[in-house]
């Protein structure tokens, strides 16, 4: 008998370690590429770092020179992107949660903006050239700037949606039994009880919208002048890193290698910025 | 048992203290109720959650300044009744009511008895503390700067006197600042009643105001009500009879959707007309 149930604990044992072992591996090998691609960033985005990045102009090919009309287009065209999606995402998130919270309307809208929050960003690209470039019959930032509020519309929408539908109902009809409008409680009560949840819903959609080539490839093109014009074609970095990657030149490798790693941390401070936001909210509400 | 405590009540301690003063009162009134004045008179209210019906031609006048509790087994329509004086169920489409709830001459389930209106006069504490998420301070100022524009000064004394009113200034005095969520589940309960006594309403409903605090801040809460009742009518929801002998004046006996029995404290614990009425009170129903 006890040899029996010794043996049996020995086997459960034994189960464990293995699975407990394979799930490890499993989580360093995802964590092994992941360190290697942001390793090689670091090391080569580094050595490419200098103050001429953030002075000049994307040079001609094979010649030295900066990235500033790519910085500047792509917080142009990421800052288009946040203002026309952000409002539109929140009042839509809005409706969808105090008004549309289980009727066929709302439940359609949120198939809806899960489509196109998962529609391949190359769609999205399409679809503004479509609209817009062909319309118009030129590249714009205007264009990118399009482009890219569609991506962050519907991430907008979603964490607005569940960040609203988070807040209990118990403060809706505190404010309500307080003789308080509607308008009211949605603008000074729920917003503010959602905010840490909605803000971290744009920061996401913000470095999901900074790193996207795709679209702006059909919209905003790129522009090796300086422009601060978006109704012109713009520079923006992730199609210059695109370019300059492809190219033969070495010079213009080094760019685009800076390029990615000013991405990389700009992404990398707003996933931070957003996780201490949530976290310290978290603590703040015990 | 809880006849013998209604009866003979004399611990020196503030509730049962205050039970034997309400002993007293209330059976001074008890042969002849017509001496109240009443505040809210209810003729004939139905109420419908969707096609089914919860309340059946309930009737029953609320005398002024005096606190009336409202007992019975769990879901007999305490909360349901409770929310029909504030028309706090008109939020949920599905949700009907029927009948007449008089309050000064006007009846207030008349969709032309506008809400705001509705809601300054009659004020609501829930189950569960739900300060908003903001200071101390707005808390209890933000409906009231909805509803009258004061000056800075005002607004300040108002805040204070009904900081007071609800015995919570002297631990929140110099912080007024902090957030609301800050503060202990009881004292969170105690910035409600501000909040609502802030308005000056005429009609304060709360419903189980208690159930989620533990014993210390209950007999707070208790307490505060024989100070709010010079000034308010109190309609309080409570499934603790014990609590409902300690606090009320006058008593509401549901059961099933229906009113059994209305009354003065010591009659409804001395002499029930209703078999289940002292069925419930003996601990032999619900
Ligand atoms: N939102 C609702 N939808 C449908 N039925 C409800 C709803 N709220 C309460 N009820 C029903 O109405 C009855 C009375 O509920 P309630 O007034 O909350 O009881 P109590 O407060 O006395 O415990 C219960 O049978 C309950 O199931
Ligand atoms: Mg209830």
């Amino acid at each position: 008998m006890r040899a029996v149930s010794q043996s049996r604990f020995r086997w459960r044992h034994a189960k464990n370690r293995i699975a407990m072992g394979l799930s490890t591996l499993a989580a360093l090998f995802g964590l092994f590429w992941l360190a290697w691609i942001l390793l090689t960033t670091f090391i080569n985005g580094a050595s490419a770092i200098n103050f001429k990045l953030f002075t000049e102009m994307t040079p001609p090919p094979g010649d030295e020179g900066g990235l500033l009309n790519a910085i500047f287009g792509s917080l142009v065209m990421v800052g288009v992107g946040i203002i026309l999606g952000t409002p539109i995402g929140i009042a839509a998130g809005t409706f969808l949660a105090e008004r549309a919270r289980r009727s066929k309307l709302g439940e359609t809208i949120r198939f809806v903006n899960d489509i196109l929050l998962s529609a391949p960003s190359i769609v999205i690209g399409l679809f503004v050239y479509t609209l817009i470039v062909r319309q118009t019959g030129h590249f714009s930032g205007w264009a990118g700037g399009i482009a890219l509020a569609f991506i962050l519309l519907p991430v907008v929408v979603r964490t607005t949606d569940e960040m609203l539908q988070l807040v209990p109902n118990s403060m809706r009809e505190a404010a309500l039994a307080l003789g308080l409008p509607q308008w009211k409680l949605t603008t000074q009560i729920l917003y503010r009880a959602a905010s840490a949840g909605m803000v971290t819903g744009v920061l996401l959609a913000i470095a999901r919208i900074s790193g996207e080539t795709a679209p702006l490839l059909f919209t905003a093109l790129n522009n090796q002048f300086w422009t601060d014009n978006p109704a012109n074609p713009m520079a923006n970095i992730p199609v210059v890193i695109f370019q300059y990657a492809l190219s033969p030149y070495d010079s213009w490798h080094s760019l685009a290698w800076a390029g990615a790693l000013i991405v990389t941390i700009f992404v990398l401070f707003i996933s931070i910025t957003s996780r201490a936001l949530l976290a310290r909210r978290r603590h703040g509400n015990d | 048992m809880i006849n013998q405590r209604a009866a003979t009540g004399s611990a020196a301690f503030h509730p049962l203290a205050g039970l034997r003063a309400t002993a007293q009162a209330a059976s001074l009134t008890s042969t002849s109720r017509d001496n109240e004045v009443i505040k809210i008179e209810a003729q004939g209210l139905n109420f419908f959650y969707g096609k089914s019906q919860q309340l059946r031609n309930v009737s029953l006048s609320i005398p002024q300044e005096r606190l009336t509790a409202i007992i019975g087994p769990s879901g007999c329509g305490k909360s349901t009744l409770l929310r029909m004086f504030n028309r706090m169920y008109s939020i949920y489409p599905d949700q009907t009511a029927t009948g007449s709830l008089i309050l000064d001459g006007q009846n207030v389930l008349d969709p032309g008895y506008p809400l705001s209106r509705l809601r300054n006069a009659i004020g609501m504490v829930f189950q569960k503390p739900n300060p908003f998420p903001m200071s101390i301070y707005n808390n209890v100022a933000y409906a009231l700067q909805h509803h009258e524009r004061l000056s800075r000064q005002d607004l300040n004394d108002r805040v204070e006197e009904a900081l007071r009113q609800a015995a919570l200034w002297d631990e929140v005095k110099d912080k007024l600042k902090d957030s609301g969520l800050s503060l202990s589940g009881g004292q969170q309960q105690r910035l409600c009643i501000a909040r609502a006594v802030a308005l000056r309403p005429e009609v304060i409903l709360f419903d189980e105001p208690t159930s989620a605090l533990d014993p210390i801040a209950t007999s707070k809460i208790e307490q505060l009500f024989y100070e709010l009742k010079s000034q308010f009518t109190l309609v309080v929801v409570t499934h603790s009879m014990q609590q409902a002998a300690r606090v009320s004046d006058y008593i509401a006996f549901m059961y099933m959707g229906e009113l059994v029995e209305f009354g003065n404290t010591v009659q409804i614990f001395e002499r029930p007309q209703d078999e289940r009425t002292s069925a419930y009170i003996t601990g032999r129903l619900g």
